[in-house]
C-alpha cells in the first residue's frame, strides 16, 4: 500500500474548509489560527491604519462565519482571505490608487540619499527594507505578495484586480529597481573602502 | 517546455515561479537541486538571485502579533451568533501523502498559545456537538470513540473530538501525548490534528507527542504504515502539478521527529523497537544455538522490522549459542556484538554491524 494520490493533496485545507462550513467552530478557529499572521503581514503592507486592519479582520472572519454555508469550496482559503481582506480595506477606506501611478517613473536615488543610508544602516536587510520603502504602494503590495506570502503571478494578479502582464510588470519593475538600487549602494561601499 | 537555465541571468531565475517557491520553502521533489547540480558555472547567478529573495522575504517580515491576534479573535468570537468558544489551537496545516499519511508542520500561529497561555482553559460552549476529555490524572486515560478507535491519552493532554464524525473525515484534535489504536476504515480517513503536527492514517496505531513546550514533535508507528511530510515540502508539491510526494514513510518501529527551531523532519528508530505483529507473523524464537551469526541478524531485522547491514563475508565465521527471549532489541544486539567482537550504530533508521569477524 503505497502511499501518494494526487487527489488527496489538497485534502487537509479542503477538508478544514469543509467542516468549518458545516460548522465546525474548532475548524474555523484552525482557520483563523492558520492565516492571521500573514493577514495581519499584508494588511500592514496595504494599509497604515492598524485599527482600520484589525476591524477589518474582524468583520472578515465574522462575515465568513455568517456566510459559511453559501461559501463556495475554495481550495485556496489562503487566497480568498487575502482578498477577501484587500477588498473590504479598500471599501472602508484607502482609496484604490489610480494604474497611472504604477507608470510613474521612479526617480534615482541621490547619492548623498545612499551614503546616508550606508552610515545609518550597514545591514543589507535593513537597505533592501528602505530600497522597497521607496517602491511605489502597488510595488510594494505586489513584492510582498509575491515573495513573501509566495503567491504565484496569476494569484497577484487576481487579488490585485490586474491582468496578468501587468502584474507581472509591476514586479519586476519594483525587482529591477530593487537590484539596481542595491548594486548601487554596493559599488558606493566598495568605493569609500579603497580610499 | 525545456527551459535552457544555463542562460539564465539573476532576473530569469527571480521571475520563475517555481524557482521562487523552491526558494521560500526551501523544498520539493530535487526538481531544483538537479538544475543546481547540472549548471555548476550559474552557480554564482543562482546564489545571487536566491540571496536576494531571502533578503526580500526577511525585509519584510514583521514580527508575529499574538496579542493583536488574540484580541480579534476574542472579539470574533464574542460577536458571531453562535459562539465558537474555542481558542485556536491549531497551527498550519500539514500535508499528508496518502492512504496512510501523517504530516508535520511548522509553527505559524503557534506562539498565540504559547504567550497567552489560554490553552488550558479552552471551554467549549457547544458541549452538544464536541466533547473535550482532560486527562488531569497521573493515569493514562483510555478513550473509546465510536468508531471502535481506543485513544490512550496521556497526563497533562487534551483531546476533543466532536459528538458525531463527519461523512468525509474523522477527525480529532490532541494536545500533549496519546496512543491512537485506529479502527480501519478506508472510506474515512482518521485526522488527527496536533500542535504542530497533522496525522492521517486509515487505520493503523501510532504515538504523536506534541507538548507545547517541547523542541520537537514524535510520532512513532507502531503498526501500519505512515508517511510523513514536512509543511514546506507539503506545500512545494502543492504547488507543482506533478505530486511525486518526498518525505518520509513510517513502518513500524521507526519515527518521526520533527525539530521545531530547525524545522526539520527526521527518521529514527523508536527508542524501544518491539516485535511486529501481523496476522501473519510467525513467532520467533530467540534461542539460539549454534547459529551462523548472519542468520540470526536475518531473524532479527525480520522480528522487528529494522534493517541490520553488516559484510555477509566477515561474518560469515560467526556463530551464536545464547537465549535472548527477554531482552529487547537493542540490549540483544549489545549481547549478540560482544559475542563475536563487534560494534552496532544506528544510522537513521538501520542497524549498522562493524567487526573483524570470528577467525582467530
Amino acid at each position: 500500500m503505497e502511499p501518494a494520490s494526487d487527489q488527496n493533496l489538497n485534502l487537509d485545507e479542503l477538508s478544514l474548509w469543509k467542516a468549518f462550513k458545516a460548522g465546525d467552530e474548532v475548524a474555523f478557529a484552525e482557520i483563523y489560527r492558520l492565516h492571521i499572521q500573514g493577514l495581519l503581514n499584508y494588511g500592514n503592507k496595504i494599509s497604515p491604519d492598524r485599527q482600520l486592519i484589525q476591524d477589518t479582520i474582524h468583520d472578515l472572519f465574522i462575515e465568513l462565519w455568517n456566510s459559511r454555508q453559501r461559501l463556495n469550496d475554495t481550495t485556496s482559503v489562503k487566497f480568498y482571505l487575502f482578498r477577501a481582506l484587500r477588498n473590504k480595506i479598500f471599501r472602508a477606506g484607502r482609496p484604490e490608487m489610480s494604474s497611472e501611478e504604477d507608470m510613474l517613473q521612479l526617480t534615482e536615488p541621490s547619492a548623498e540619499f545612499l551614503m546616508m543610508e550606508n552610515e545609518m544602516e550597514s545591514d543589507r536587510i535593513d537597505r533592501l527594507r528602505a530600497a522597497v520603502s521607496r517602491l511605489s504602494k502597488r510595488q510594494q503590495e505586489a513584492i510582498n505578495l509575491r515573495y513573501f506570502h509566495d503567491f504565484s503571478n496569476d494569484e497577484v494578479a487576481s487579488m490585485m484586480g490586474l491582468n496578468y502582464q501587468s502584474a507581472c510588470k509591476l514586479i519586476y519593475s519594483g525587482l529591477k529597481f530593487l537590484k539596481e538600487n542595491i548594486k548601487l549602494l554596493i559599488i558606493i561601499l566598495l568605493y569609500f573602502r579603497e580610499l | 517546455m525545456a527551459k535552457d537555465y544555463s542562460t539564465y541571468d539573476v532576473e530569469d531565475f527571480l521571475e520563475d515561479e517555481s524557482f521562487k517557491s523552491w526558494v521560500l520553502t526551501k523544498a520539493g521533489n530535487g526538481h531544483w537541486e538537479k538544475i543546481v547540480a547540472g549548471h555548476p558555472h550559474q552557480h554564482q547567478v543562482i546564489s545571487d538571485a536566491a540571496k536576494l529573495i531571502l533578503d526580500l522575504k526577511k525585509a519584510e517580515q514583521t514580527p508575529e502579533d499574538a496579542e493583536t491576534a488574540r484580541l480579534i479573535w476574542n472579539n470574533i468570537r464574542k460577536d458571531i451568533q453562535a459562539p465558537a468558544r474555542v481558542v485556536p489551537f491549531m497551527p498550519k496545516v500539514f500535508r499528508i501523502a496518502a492512504s496512510i499519511a501523517v504530516i508535520l508542520g511548522c509553527w505559524f500561529g503557534y506562539r498565540i498559545l504559547r504567550t497567552d497561555g489560554i490553552s488550558g482553559k479552552i471551554v467549549s460552549q457547544s458541549e452538544a456537538t464536541q466533547t473535550v476529555e482532560k486527562n488531569t490524572s497521573e493515569k493514562v486515560k483510555q478513550i473509546h470513540l465510536a468508531d471502535g478507535s481506543v485513544i490512550s491519552l496521556q497526563p497533562n493532554s487534551t483531546l476533543r473530538y466532536p459528538k458525531d464524525f463527519n461523512e468525509e473525515t474523522r477527525t480529532v484534535y490532541l494536545e500533549g501525548e496519546a496512543f491512537f489504536d485506529i479502527a480501519k476504515n478506508p472510506e474515512k480517513p482518521f485526522v488527527v490534528f496536533a500542535n504542530e503536527v497533522v496525522t492521517k492514517v486509515l487505520g493503523t496505531s501510532f504515538n504523536i507527542k506534541a507538548f507545547e513546550q517541547d523542541k520537537d514533535i514524535t510520532v512513532a508507528v507502531k503498526t501500519g504504515r505512515v508517511s510523513v511530510l514536512s509543511k514546506n515540502e507539503f506545500d512545494q508539491s502543492r504547488d507543482q502539478q506533478n505530486q511525486t510526494l518526498s518525505g518520509l514513510i513510517l513502518t513500524p518501529n521507526q519515527k518521526a521527529v520533527y525539530l521545531k527551531n530547525e524545522e526539520q523532519l527526521k527518521k529514527t528508530l523508536v527508542e524501544q523497537p518491539s516485535l511486529i505483529t501481523t496476522s501473519t507473523a510467525k513467532s520467533y524464537d530467540f534461542n539460539f544455538e549454534n547459529k551462523p551469526v548472519n542468520e540470526v541478524f536475518d531473524i532479527l531485522s525480520k522480528a522487528y522490522g529494522v534493517e541490520i547491514i553488516y559484510d555477509e563475508d566477515i561474518f560469515r565465521s560467526c556463530s551464536l549459542t545464547v537465549g535472548l527471549e527477554d531482552e529487547e532489541l537493542f540490549e540483544k544486539l549489545k549481547i549478540i556484538c560482544k559475542t563475536i567482537n563487534a560494534s552496532y550504530q544506528v544510522i537513521d533508521t538501520k542497524v549498522l554491524i562493524s567487526g573483524k569477524g570470528c577467525k582467530f
